[in-house]
């Protein structure tokens, strides 16, 4: 298992090589000009200027040597510097990035407690009451735009009744968590009260995946002649859901989940813009607008990174769930 | 014990009259104690790029500039005239010469005093290439700078240069201390230090930055203890963090939004005119373009009053020229061309398009500009031009404007300046064909030399005789759609008292701003 990791961690090299390839070869051929955008309007565009800048900043190389240099400048774990701020990529990102994990991490949870849950019931109580409530909710779940959901979030909850605040990051939540060890809550509080529209904005649609998938998959799995031999040993109903049949059953589920941090790191964005979260979606949005090279590249390689280490664990994981499986 | 009761007496009028002399107002029997807070939160929707003033050029870095750093001389808006600040004086010995004298006693926020050297060292920070500011261009007429003695800066311009007084008044000619500067290096964008009212606290990137109140202040301290700019994108946002009461003061309200916050208890919405013109250029070098009376004709066609009232909710003037009310040199006498739809099937049928034409209209993919174009298609139809939108995003149309590869382009523009020049050496003087300003390619040769003339000379009078005339042919030859001039809006709680938001959020100023809570 130990080569399986290390033999999936070199495969990263080509994925990184080639993702940067992408990104660099589509942003220079998208027309716009950072320099030109910099200075935006109401602003005399001077041509010597322009030049000049660009000049300063090497975007009047030809585009093999900048991204020769931009490689070389990568194997020493430079990502260089913002064309917009001046200030070096990897500080941006670092500034941006726990941000939008946070927020991803959090819907995460939000999709499997209530996903899960949701979805284990409505397959044990099958065309009850419940399960249909739970199917029409899913429907309701998945469909919603984020946009109009979580300003209703907002409304409702920060602004008409206010018990939470209406936006922005209280406190960063890991900072906030080790704090309870030196005995304070009140930022731990702060944190959590700041998270809790947007995660469940975030997570509500991909609870409701999770949830439409656990039944089907359940209803799959109890139909099995294992789960016909519990039943008939006597076991309790609850072992045989919980223990037997849904370890099985969360296999197609884990896959999906997987598939569902990248989609919610990449479509946080939205989300984002509506809590005033200030993670990297809406950082990578900006430098697009404002084509800035080096930092468009950086985001990009850094959210292909945790996508790709995200899939070795979920990969990791099906041989917890399923001890048939085997890592070569 | 009795007195005990005495001195707690005592203690509690002294309280009392300790908070309602801080108050306006004191209040009335039976009212409760207004409680008075200096913690102040405004309000964007874009993030900052820098702190660093000499290294970027956008509206959000340059409110928070106007909060760290002083410029040598201030721009008094009501009246639109330069005022004192870093310089206490100043002198113009010859055409091409300013001589300033330094303010003495100005504290950097880390204690060091500025100096002529720190005025020195900034203007050749701003226009030294290696800094690549895109505001290099606000100074890069002077050709030498001096300290003479600690408290006397001698400027040598290249050429006469009127306006140059207000460029010394733009925030990104902010002062900055050299020794800083040297010791942080690229750190100093993070550690800001200027000698402005408020010292830089934290920048947390995306979300917000906090500023507190500098009491060594050469202008006096400013009341508020502490000044929070939070960064949230969404305008919905930002007007429901307005009714929650988390922020005080909001900039990026939309005219849609406007009529509802205005009937909302608790907020006040504040409107003022703003420094730009909306408008279509034309490419002049695209027929059916070139020839006057198609251009007259679609200026003819377009109902600006409709367009303000449906457009911009009513917050906007028709546009007759493109410098808008508050800048130096507008014309209030100029009148916008009437909407008339004969005159203008009249001009298209003597110029050879009885039937209208054909043509397509570049616009940013921007909601608000989206929408000024679906009006104007819409009014372009009733004379038989037919225009296609081409709804392109603002970096590639922008790329396309400055290839003048368009019949006819959207164009917001703005005059941070104040002055005319700003905007008419850049949209309408035929130097700046292109990517400079004047994508249309307009050029009438006694407009270029009155622009000239308004730049090069120092007489108030003539400058201002110079840009009225230049506006009266430039409308006669319209090479763009004038269409009108937006108000700006913003909203703030009726408990935030004194502050003044002139023309546009980069000036606000929050010198004497509190919260009064009341409750």
């Amino acid at each position: 298992m130990f080569e399986y990791v290390i033999r999936r961690l070199v495969h990263l090299v080509p994925v990184v090589l080639g993702v940067s390839l992408m990104v660099f070869l589509i942003m220079h051929l998208t027309p716009g000009d950072p320099v030109a955008l910099m200075f935006g309007l109401d602003a005399a565009a001077d041509p010597a200027l322009m030049e000049s800048i660009r000049g300063e900043l090497g975007l009047d190389r030809p585009l093999h040597v900048q991204y020769l240099r931009f490689l070389g400048n990568l194997a020493r774990g430079d990502l260089g510097r913002s064309l917009r701020t001046r200030d070096t990529v990897t500080s941006e990102i670092a500034a941006r990035l726990p941000a939008t994990m946070e927020l991803a991490v959090s819907a995460m949870v939000v999709a499997i407690v209530v996903g899960v849950l949701a979805g284990v019931l409505s397959a044990a109580y099958r065309n009850s009451a419940f399960d249909y409530v739970t199917t029409v909710g899913a429907l309701f779940g998945a469909s919603m735009p984020a946009f109009w959901f979580g300003l209703m979030l907002m409304f409702t909850l920060a602004v008409k009744y206010p018990v939470f605040p209406v936006s922005g990051r209280g406190f960063p939540l890991v900072s906030a968590l080790l704090l309870v060890f030196q005995g304070q809550f009140t930022q731990l509080a702060k944190a959590a009260s700041h998270l809790v529209l947007p995660a469940v904005t975030l997570g509500l649609p991909s609870a409701a995946l999770v949830a439409r998938l656990t039944r089907s998959s359940m209803l799959e799995v109890l139909g099995q002649d294992y789960v016909r031999t519990a039943r008939s040993k006597g076991l309790a109903e609850r072992t045989v859901l919980y223990r037997h049949a849904l370890k099985n059953a969360l296999i197609p589920v884990i896959t999906v989940l997987g598939l569902q941090f990248g989609f919610l790191l990449g479509g946080a964005v939205i989300t984002e813009s509506v809590f005033a979260w200030p993670g990297v979606g809406r950082l990578v949005i900006q430098a697009i607008q404002q084509r800035d090279y080096p930092l468009v590249q950086g985001n990009v390689m850094i959210i292909a990174l945790v996508f790709v280490g995200i899939n070795l664990l979920v990969d990791l994981t099906y041989g917890l769930l399923d001890p048939r499986v085997r890592y070569r | 014990m009795k007195r005990t009761i005495v001195v707690a007496v005592c203690l509690l009028a002294a309280v009392a009259l300790a908070v309602t002399g801080c108050t306006r107002t004191a209040p009335g029997p039976g009212q409760p104690e207004p409680k008075i807070s200096k913690d102040i939160v405004l309000a964007m929707n874009t993030e900052i790029r820098t702190l660093d003033p000499h290294k970027s050029n956008d509206g959000p870095s340059i409110l928070t500039w106007n909060f760290i750093y002083n410029t040598l001389v201030d721009l008094d808006i009501a009246k639109g005239t330069i005022v004192p600040a870093l310089a206490e004086s100043w002198t113009h010995p010859d055409e091409t010469t300013i001589r300033f004298n330094l303010r003495r006693g100005v504290k950097f926020h880390d204690g060091t005093e500025l100096k002529a050297s720190d005025v020195v060292f900034s203007i050749k920070r701003l226009i030294d290439p290696a800094t690549a500011s895109p505001a290099a261009y606000l100074l890069n007429v002077i050709s030498e700078v001096k300290a003479d003695d600690d408290y006397t800066v001698t400027v040598k311009l290249k050429n006469p240069f009127s306006p140059i007084m207000f460029h010394f008044s733009h925030p990104a000619a902010s002062i900055v201390p050299e020794a800083a500067v040297k010791a942080l290096g690229e750190d100093f964008a993070r550690k800001p230090v200027g000698s402005g009212p408020f010292k830089f606290v934290d920048h947390v990137k995306g979300d917000r930055v906090e500023f507190a109140r500098f009491e060594g202040y050469w202008g006096g301290a400013p009341v508020p203890e502490k000044v929070t700019v939070r960064i949230i994108p969404e305008p919905s946002t930002q007007v429901a963090e307005l009714e929650a009461g988390g922020v005080h003061l909001a900039f990026n309200i939309p005219t849609h939004e406007v009529a509802r916050l205005q009937d909302t208890k608790g907020i006040e919405v504040l409107t003022v005119m703003g420094w730009s013109i909306s408008g279509f250029t034309f490419n002049l070098q695209r027929q059916p373009f070139g020839d006057v009376r198609v251009r007259q004709a679609l200026n003819y066609a377009l109902d600006k009053e409709a367009i303000v009232e449906h457009v911009e909710r009513g917050l906007g003037i028709p546009a007759a020229q493109i410098l808008s009310p508050v800048v130096f040199g507008y014309d209030p006498d100029l009148k916008p061309y009437p909407y008339d739809v004969a005159k203008a099937k009249q001009l298209l049928a003597e110029a050879g398009y009885p039937n209208g034409f054909q043509t397509r209209l570049l616009v940013w993919n921007i909601e608000r500009f989206v929408r000024f174009a679906e009006a104007v298609q819409a009014q372009l139809a009733k004379v038989g031009v037919d225009a296609k939108l081409d709804i392109i995003e603002f970096g590639t149309a922008l790329d396309m404007a400055y290839r003048g590869d368009f019949d006819i382009s959207i164009m917001g523009w703005g005059t941070p300046t104040l002055d005319g020049d700003y905007t008419m050496y850049a949209l309408m003087h035929s130097d700046n064909w292109g990517p400079a300003g004047n994508w249309g390619f307009y050029r009438n040769d006694e407009v270029d030399r009155l622009i000239v003339e308004a730049r090069t000379t120092t007489d108030i009078k003539v400058r201002e005789a110079a840009y009225h005339r230049a506006s009266a042919l430039i409308l006669q030859d319209a090479p763009w759609i004038f269409s009108h001039h937006p108000m700006v809006a913003y909203a703030k709680r009726s408990t935030l008292k004194d502050v003044e938001v002139p023309i546009s959020y980069i000036y606000t100023n929050l010198l004497k701003a509190y919260v009064q809570e009341d409750k």
